[in-house]
């Protein structure tokens, strides 16, 4: 095993999946009750990265961080590094081809809670933010956990945008999942074998977690 | 019994003119301490729109809702009609949710404590305490789980945080329609008690006769989106303006009377200068005020002098003020110290040769007698 790729996808997923947390609760809630008719055009550019080909969403992150674009040219201005192949970049990447990961699981949570229980909270005086955090986040734990769980896994095993945006730096930007394609590259099927093995468990373990989240979810709302 | 911060101020008014999905319902209401306004309609009359216009839950398109304190201050506009509007959380009025809409995963005390906003302590314990003690649920404030309370417990429970902010107006939106009969039965008895004790300018959304007649002052009639009649509840009910008013609360008489006696599941009381015996709804005292209500169809009229020995129950002397033809029916308006009005075939009418003037006697079944106590 590769331990220091290890790491850095431990690190990545991590990192991403707060930054996702912290992003989609306000953007997940927005979403569930607004009245807004362009909303429906944000859902469906969060769910972008769904159906998109990460070598595509990889390209555009690539051309945008670059030294040619506005914004890697302020981030190398500030930062006296490039942003594109570096750690940043990588987790912002990856923190937009997650984000539907996030935010789907957050939105169907917060739809579900009771409206009449927000209307009650306005009454009683309270503003937006404190019925989030006080009532919408308490009744939808399943799917906080639930979001947080899938945006893990899927950093962990994302691949495309990674090698776009990233490349192949060790220690830097050198994902599990690049090792594996390494291995096999260099014919170590062994290697290939031994990590890919790890992947496949983790990843079934965390199916199994967020299905058992469901379905406990699905009690609670028949009683 | 505690009052919770009652609002003294009885001079100022709120002005709802709600335009909305076809409702057009202009309300003008004086904000007088411990009066409660039933809002009475029937299903889809706009009513709950209403409330929740005053509320800020919904808005109006055109129209205006508006508070005056009456304190010679400018009004607060609450809604212009043309998207300028107060949040809710800034209107400071108390709303009780018709299914209660208690927060499921906090305590009891965690949902009554949940509008008061800054306070902590002491003094947060002590106002949870207060409101759940005016709703009488102060046994519920070791519950840890609102959802773990039956229908009339969260009813108490939504009460008493709707009150613990010490909101200037209480909306309660059918309060015990959610309820089983029993549970609303007691409930309804004691909400009455409770409204009084709060000294709060309330408005009071029902569909339910009774409901309305045992809690309501004032009366507003609701049909179709527009106000057809405003006025002392007892007063609605018994002369609507209209024959819509009419269908909507029951052609029925309906007078305020006081309790004489009281035993064996019956009640007198006195109506004008005569003892009606009747039914109560629920156990009375003597003493206690009740609507009494009797359907016209239930008065039968007798033509001869007044009995001697009034052993006979509900023989009522009476005269008649006047005759109306109502196709095969006859309605007959009476006066027997009070008004009280009689409907009978047009056959029986013409073999008592009924003329305002003629002196009669109007009988009524105790059974017929409905005292919806107060």
């Amino acid at each position: 095993m590769d331990w220091p790729s290890v790491r850095l996808s431990l690190e990545l997923a991590a990192l991403t999946t707060l930054i996702l947390l912290a992003i989609g609760i306000p953007l997940a809630a927005w979403l569930a009750y607004t009245r807004a008719r362009w909303a429906t055009a944000v859902e469906a550019v969060v769910a972008l990265p769904l159906v998109l080909p990460p070598t595509v969403l990889g390209y555009y992150l690539l051309v945008a961080m670059g030294v040619q674009s506005p914004l890697g040219r302020w981030w190398t201005e500030i930062t006296g590094a490039p942003l594109a192949f570096s750690f940043t970049g990588l987790l912002i990447a990856s923190v937009l081809y997650s984000l539907p990961f996030a935010v789907q699981p957050l939105l169907a949570s917060f739809a579900g809670v009771d409206g009449r229980l927000l209307e009650a909270s306005s009454v009683l005086g309270r503003r937006w933010p404190t019925t989030i955090a006080r009532v919408v986040l308490p009744l939808s734990k399943p799917g906080l956990a639930t979001a947080a769980v899938l945006t893990f896994a899927h950093t962990i095993g994302e691949f495309g945008v990674v090698l776009m945006v990233g490349g192949n730096i060790p220690g830097v930007t050198r994902t599990i999942s690049i090792d594996i394609y390494d291995d096999v590259q260099a014919f170590d099927y062994a290697a290939a074998g031994r990590t890919s093995l790890v992947l496949l468990a983790f990843s079934l373990v965390v199916l199994v977690a967020v299905y058992s989240l469901r379905r406990q979810r699905t009690r609670a709302w028949s009683l | 019994m505690v009052t919770v911060s009652a609002q003294a101020d009885s001079v100022g008014h709120l002005k709802a003119d709600v335009r909305r999905h076809g409702i057009a319902a202009d309300i003008t209401l004086p904000l007088t301490a411990g009066r409660v306004t039933v809002l009475f309609g029937p299903s889809g009359a706009g009513k709950s729109t209403v409330l929740r216009t005053i509320a800020g839950l919904a808005h109006t398109e055109g129209g205006r809702v508006e508070w005056s304190s009456g304190l010679d201050q400018t009004p607060e506009v609450w809604d212009d009609g043309r998207r300028r509007r107060w949040h809710p959380r800034t209107r400071r009025v108390g709303l009780l949710f018709q299914d209660h809409a208690l927060f499921p995963h906090m305590s009891v005390t965690a949902n009554v404590g949940y509008g008061l906003i800054g306070v902590s302590g002491d003094e947060r314990s002590r106002r949870v305490h207060e409101a759940l003690l005016a709703t009488q649920a102060d046994s519920l404030a070791q519950r840890s789980r609102a959802d773990s309370l039956s229908g009339g417990e969260a009813q108490r429970v939504a009460l008493a945080r709707a009150l613990a902010p010490s909101p200037r107006l209480l909306l309660l939106d059918e309060p015990l329609s959610a309820l089983d009969a029993p549970t609303r039965r007691r409930l309804g008895s004691e909400l009455r008690d409770i409204l009084v004790s709060l000294q709060m300018p309330t408005v009071l959304v029902t569909h339910d006769r009774a409901e309305a007649l045992s809690m309501g002052d004032d009366a507003i009639i609701l049909i179709d989106g527009r106000v057809r009649q405003h006025g002392r509840a007892a007063e609605v009910f018994d002369r609507p303006a209209d024959a819509d008013v009419a269908g909507v609360v029951g052609v029925e008489t309906a007078l305020p009377a006081i309790v004489q006696q009281s035993q064996h599941g019956l009640a007198v009381v006195q109506l004008g200068r005569h003892l009606l015996t009747g039914v109560p709804d629920r156990d009375c005292r003597v003493g206690q005020s009740v609507i009494v209500c009797i359907r016209s169809e239930d008065v039968s009229l007798e033509v001869g002098g007044p009995r001697s020995g009034t052993s006979l129950r509900n023989h009522l002397d009476a005269k008649v003020m006047s005759v109306r033809d109502e196709g095969a029916l006859v309605r007959v308006e009476l006066d027997v110290g009070v008004p009280l009005a009689s409907t009978i075939t047009r056959t029986a009418a013409g073999e008592l040769g009924l003329v305002p003037g003629l002196p009669v006697t109007a009988v009524v079944k105790s059974t017929s007698v409905h005292l919806i106590v107060r």
